[in-house]
């Protein structure tokens, strides 16, 4: 998470200062009023073991 | 390089169960501390080694040349008897490095997997060639001091190493804090990164990675290709790792693939 509101001075999320998920789902996400956007499904049909991009991947996004 | 040497087999050999544990997990911790007398020759010794050979990064050795302490901790039986099981009889010590984050430090790292991975596939590789990295802290970590955390089962996933620093958590991540004397056996492909130290105290963390020097096939006490307790823990933790959610099913059965060819009998040799 990228949080503006976080001052300069501060750390913004890093890893392993969360070992639970804030949410189960981005519907459970939704719910609590972030707005979602699903970014396109790019054409590619990797295998288990290959790299490659995100396939379904979302950006979440929230003012108070 | 240093070629180890001068070890004991006195434990006896890596388990069937231990081995397969690692395969899944993808790391094994050593069953028994090394001494607390070794850990704090081990912490003097880093708390006051010279600081041009701490930084300039060059001298890969410099810490495991400067103490006597260290290299006796690399020789203990319990520590032999894993290593041997996993890299056999004459492992290569390709570099070693004393990580030291001092206290205060707030920014973790990101996750990453060594040396930087962006072709290399380790599923469907013959043979299945691995290195070893080992995790030695030689004092208690706290959770505030922020030890490394890894993601168990992540060696079993290609990845280019870079790109793993875009996320930040995972769910099952595990922080190896605990008491001294701990040593970690970690797949050199499994994702990890260090963390924080939020105490008042500089934290010591010494690695090494060894290369094997032979074909890692039945290196440890094997067991039979249809070992019911090795098939029934393959099977019940056919869901340990939450993470790797829909891929479950696939990643089993390279584990099946793996074991069946490191759990093969004498079929070790050199390396050419």
């Amino acid at each position: 998470m990228f949080d503006p509101s976080v001052s300069e001075a501060d750390v913004q999320m890093q890893s392993g200062d969360e070992d639970e998920p804030p949410y189960a789902s981005v519907l459970d996400a939704m719910r609590d009023d972030w707005n979602v956007l699903q970014t396109p499904r790019l054409p590619e049909n990797p295998t288990d073991f290959q790299t490659g991009h995100l396939l379904y991947e979302y950006v979440l996004q929230k003012f108070d | 390089m240093v070629t180890t040497t001068g070890s004991t087999n006195q434990h006896g050999l890596l388990t069937a169960q231990e081995m397969a544990q690692f395969v899944l997990d993808g790391y094994i911790e050593m069953d028994e501390p090394v001494p607390d007398e070794l850990n704090a020759e081990v912490k003097n010794d880093a708390a006051n080694q010279p600081k041009d050979a701490r930084w300039t990064g060059l001298d890969l050795n410099a810490f495991w040349d400067h103490s006597e302490a260290v290299k006796e901790v690399h020789k203990l039986p319990q520590f032999q008897r894993i290593l041997k099981g996993l890299m056999g009889a004459e492992p290569i010590q390709n570099h070693s490095w004393l990580h030291i984050t001092p206290g205060g430090h707030r920014v973790a790292q990101q996750w990453h997997v060594d040396q930087d991975r962006t072709s290399v596939q380790l599923i469907g590789n013959e043979p299945w060639d691995f290195d070893i990295l080992t995790l030695y802290f030689p004092h208690d970590v706290p959770r505030e001091m922020g030890p490394t955390l890894i993601l168990p089962g992540s060696h079993l996933r290609s990845v280019s190493g870079r790109d793993l620093g875009r996320y930040k958590n995972f769910s099952g991540q595990k922080h190896l804090s605990g008491p001294g004397g701990r040593i970690i056996f970690s797949h050199s492909l499994l994702w990890h990164c260090a963390q924080p130290n939020r105490s008042n105290e500089s934290r010591y963390m010494f690695k090494i990675r060894y290369n094997p020097s032979q074909q890692q096939q039945g290196l440890f006490e094997t067991t039979a290709p249809d070992d019911p307790d090795i098939d029934q823990y393959f099977r019940k933790n056919i869901g340990r790792h939450a993470w790797l959610t829909a891929d479950n099913n696939t990643v089993a059965g390279r584990v099946r693939e793996w074991w069946a060819y490191t759990n093969r009998q004498g079929a070790s040799s050199p390396k050419h």
